[in-house]
């Protein structure tokens, strides 16, 4: 506690003095400052209805606040499911994964993942060799099912391959004659009018990798067109998305999207113009649906 | 027992929390600034004024007074003034309360004089202030922060000890105070790196000793 004091002690040792110095005095007891300044509080929201609503997503919802602050749980939370957005957006599809699971490998014009992610007009175009590949594949035909990695290679490894085999299984069950099963890398959405013209389908569907948001780097989304050609805009497009195992699943999604083709077939158009009544739209998805607890991708221990 | 400690004995402290302009005046305060003082009466100056230095540090008050008695703590003018009086100033109670609290720790724990001889009637203070405050920079014309070896001892010792001490070390002498001084002994504030400072205030109460034990050379 003192410099002399302790300078001093060695000093008269080395001046031959053998008594220790006399022991320092006692150092004044500080009170310890209070454990935790503010009382707990229970960080979730006493709110009702903010519980109910929590258990039928995976928004942070009813979370409640700390202070000003978010809990140090919810923090915690926030940041593994945005590791896990990161984790997705930064993972590309393997060259011959394509080709390993039975599919028609194409690529965009994109060449790498970094001008992937940077043009996304690219990413809407074939390039040459994946136009020589289409040749192989059967033209003319009612529905074309399109594989790609969209913004989540994850997704598209994870639950791609059973979607795509489903929707197959349910056009035919429908009676409609499906494409070659392909799968494109470096893909947007918009890469479907460009095959769905040279195979010269009456309906394009692809199935993609979903931006990833918040815990969901696992989602695919499935856009079709009727009538696909360069020149259509969002608005010519029907979507579904959130396909995975915690939302709508593989199956259920395949059931849907058939039904949306089939419907695309018969009134010969899609989009906002694509009447979505009656039976239609319980199958796609417009009717009543009971609540359903959702659980997280990540979940942090609390 | 050489070198043992002789700890100071605080003999008054008292607040002035609402000081009348004319007594801050003529104890070097500043109205306009310090309304608050706080006093100390020590029974030794030098380690009041190490402790004083450290009140500085603390919190934000002036040494606006600090004197040492004539004839030092054997010859008080009563039970209560001992050898010197300090004063704080600060704008508000809080700030001097914590100089003075922080000035008491530094008497309590840190300041202190030694016995240079058996009998301990030789005394020596070999202080190390290892980062000087507002207020002893300013006496001894050195930077905040500096390190200052502060050097008191009786007359003779006090004179082959600062001899010792600016030999042994990479000091100079900041400040020497040659006898008689109020209190009789004599002082130097030496400064230089911490370790310097620390060499020469070893050297000094090296040769205070030597001197007790060895007073005809």
């Amino acid at each position: 506690m003192s410099f002399t004091r302790d300078m001093i002690e060695t000093l008269r040792i080395s001046m031959g003095e053998s008594k220790p110095m006399a022991e320092p005095k006692p150092a004044t007891t500080v009170a310890a400052p209070p454990k935790q300044i503010f009382a707990p509080q229970p960080s979730a929201s006493s709110s009702k209805f903010a519980k109910d609503a929590a258990e039928h997503t995976t928004a942070l919802v009813g979370i409640g606040h700390i202070g000003t602050r978010y809990a140090t749980d919810v923090v915690l939370q926030f940041q593994a499911e945005l590791a896990v957005a990161h984790e997705a957006v930064y993972t590309e599809l393997p060259e011959s994964w394509a080709r390993d699971n039975g599919l028609l490998s194409l690529q965009s014009q994109v060449s790498d993942h970094h001008e992937f992610l940077l043009r996304p007009d690219l990413g809407r175009r074939l390039n040459d060799e994946s136009i020589r590949a289409l040749n192989q594949a059967q033209k003319g035909i009612d529905v074309q099912p399109i594989l790609a990695d969209g913004l989540s290679a994850v997704a598209c490894m994870q639950s791609g391959v059973d979607t795509i085999r489903a929707l197959e299984q349910e056009c035919k069950a429908l009676g409609m004659t499906v494409g070659t099963p392909m799968c494109a890398r470096y893909a947007r959405v918009w890469l479907e009018d460009d095959i769905g013209a040279r195979v010269n389908a009456k309906v394009a569907v692809i199935i993609l990798g979903e931006r990833p948001g918040l815990g969901t780097g696992d989602g695919l989304s499935a856009y079709m067109v009727y009538d696909p050609k360069i020149g259509n805009t969002d608005g010519n497009r029907n979507m579904i998305s959130n396909i995975h195992q915690r939302g709508t699943r593989p199956p259920e999604a395949a059931k849907r999207l058939a039904a949306l083709a089939e419907a695309m077939i018969q009134q010969q158009t899609s989009g906002v113009n694509l009447k979505l009544t009656g039976k239609l739209g319980e199958v796609a998805g417009g009717g009543y649906r009971a609540p359903e607890p959702r659980k997280r991708l990540v979940e942090v221990n609390r | 027992m050489i070198l043992e400690p002789i700890y100071p004995e605080v003999l008054s402290v008292r607040r002035l929390y609402d000081a009348h302009p004319a007594v801050l005046e003529s104890y070097g305060a500043d109205p306009a600034k310090h309304r608050s003082l706080g006093l100390i009466t020590c029974d030794q100056d030098d380690s009041t004024y190490v402790a004083l230095d450290e009140a500085t540090k603390h919190s934000p008050v002036d040494v606006v007074f600090a004197r040492s008695f004539y004839a030092g703590a054997g010859h008080p003018s009563g039970r209560l003034s001992g050898e010197i009086l300090g004063v704080i100033a600060g704008a508000d109670p809080d700030e001097v309360e914590e100089g003075l609290q922080a000035a008491l720790r530094c008497l309590e724990h840190d300041a202190c004089f030694y016995s240079a001889d058996d009998s301990g009637s030789i005394a020596v203070f070999p202080h190390v202030v290892t980062s000087l405050g507002h207020y002893l920079s300013a006496e001894a014309g050195l930077n905040v922060g500096d390190s200052m070896a502060y050097l008191v001892a009786p007359p003779m010792e006090a004179t082959i000890g600062f001899d010792a001490a600016l030999k042994a070390a990479d000091v100079t002498a900041a400040k020497v105070f040659t006898p008689p001084t109020e209190t009789n002994y004599a002082a130097a504030w030496l400064t230089g790196d911490l370790y310097s400072c620390q060499a020469a205030a070893e050297a000094f109460a090296a040769a205070v000793v030597e001197v007790g034990r060895i007073p005809k050379l």
